[in-house]
């Protein structure tokens, strides 16, 4: 896990370099289509958790269930 | 039925109370596999804002039915049935008979000025879980990059239904989390969201019902009790001229058991009018075995005292396609009395693995704006 790291210091120094988005420029990010849904991401690694030996990707630990 | 009236009973919060920006939904997920597992859960949700500071609450109601055992009584199918069964059995009745399980939990989080706090209960016959949480998250350089940060801790008390051929010791399951999340917005259509999360697990965290054949003797699935896990995850968001999305995720995950696991996630999203929006899916997960996981246990002991019937610990890939239908109504609903901005949407998913395993998952939701 700490080769990861060197990894994740490059992305966030290759994305420093790009030029800023002004406010009136972020329409289509703001878009639903964008994003999932947080609820959504929580329900889906609540069951994947249950059918696989990992977990994590949608930033927050799940509560705890007799299902994992 | 029941969720749905909980829904319809929600107060259409007046904006004169303080609160703006008041919403409720309620989703349904129905979830069958392979083995004729079937989970029906309920997720009642409200957010709100007031003076400021967020507001969210849900609630969930899950029942899970795991099918009895479709073998002769007495047959070797039978009896290896009940061996590695991960439910309770108390009687010799009992594997011939439907075990039906409900689950009812509540998340509350209140956010403010960057800072959040949650607490999460739930509870079931036997497993009492509860969880808190905090976090903070700001944006730099113009909003154009937001860092945030979040942990938490649960306690989970765990006290086995009788069980004929397991211990059944009351037991705890501790875990700390925390993570580290940046978002970028690299162009005007594209971002970014890079985060790295690691896990402290520590207790029991084995089946409490489930036996293992170890060396031709019949001994309880024992697990250790310590587990370190730790996952680096990348999202890209980028819009597509023709309102259209692509979401491409990715998952790295490693623990100290030996787990480890890729997952790669992409969707496409689409607009087909301006209320109806259509999405399509697909994820493949590839795990290599915990160093303890064994097919057949041939020595007394298993591997350095610990031994798994726990197909997830072992090697395995896996497929999910998906679609979902995201329906924005607009005044549609205002003959059965909502006036408000409703969404409804409908998704169905398909999972298989190279265990022979495959399940079904079908969701429908309504969100309503007040």
């Amino acid at each position: 896990m700490k080769r990861k790291w060197p990894w994740i210091l490059v992305l966030l120094h290759l994305t420093a370099g790009c030029a800023a988005v002004r406010p009136y420029e972020k329409e289509h990010l703001a878009d639903p289509i964008m994003t999932a849904a947080p609820d959504e991401a929580m329900r889906e690694l609540k069951w994947l958790e249950a059918r696989e030996g990992s977990t994590g990707g949608a930033g927050g630990a799940g509560g705890g269930c007799g299902c994992k | 039925m029941a969720a749905a009236a909980a829904l319809c009973l929600l107060p259409a919060v007046d904006a004169r109370a303080g609160f703006d920006d008041p919403t409720a939904s309620y989703t349904f997920n129905h979830y069958s596999d392979v083995n004729g597992v079937t989970v029906h859960g309920h997720y009642v949700t409200t957010t709100a804002r007031m003076n400021g500071a967020g507001l969210y609450l849900q609630w969930v109601h899950d029942r899970v039915v795991f099918p009895a055992i479709d073998a002769p009584p007495g047959s070797q199918e039978a009896v290896d049935a009940i061996t590695t069964a991960s439910r309770p059995i108390a009687s010799t009745a009992d594997p011939y008979e439907d075990y039906v399980k409900s689950r009812n939990s509540v998340e509350a989080t209140a956010s403010y000025h960057g800072f959040n706090a949650g607490y999460y209960v739930s509870v079931e016959s036997d497993y009492f879980a509860q969880m808190v949480t905090a976090g903070y998250n700001r944006g730099f350089m113009g909003d154009n990059l937001n860092l945030s940060t979040a942990a938490s801790y649960s306690w989970d008390s765990i006290e086995p239904l009788e069980d004929n051929d397991t211990p059944g010791t009351p037991d705890y399951r501790r875990t700390v989390h925390w993570n580290i999340i940046a978002t970028r917005i690299v162009t005007p259509t594209t971002s970014v969201r890079l985060g790295t999360e690691f896990n402290r697990v520590n207790g029991l965290q084995h089946d409490p019902y489930r036996n293992v054949y170890v060396a031709g003797a019949n001994v309880p699935e024992h697990h250790p009790d310590e587990r370190l896990r730790r996952d680096l995850f990348v999202a890209v968001n980028q819009y597509v001229k023709n309102r259209s999305s692509v979401n491409f995720d990715y998952r790295y995950y490693t623990d100290d058991w030996g787990v480890e696991s890729h997952a790669v996630g992409l969707k496409l999203n689409q607009y087909v009018t301006d209320q109806l929006v259509f999405r399509y899916r697909y994820r493949y997960y590839t795990q290599l075995a915990s160093a303890f996981y064994r097919e057949d246990y041939t020595r007394p002991g298993g591997v350095d005292g610990y031994m798994t019937g726990d197909y997830r610990l072992g090697d395995f890939g896996a497929h999910l396609f998906g679609g979902r239908v995201l329906w924005h109504t607009g005044r549609l609903l205002e003959r059965v009395g909502l006036s408000s901005p409703a969404q409804l949407s409908f998704s169905y998913e398909r999972y298989f693995n190279s265990n022979n395993f495959s399940a079904n998952v079908v969701e429908t939701g309504l969100l309503i704006s007040f």
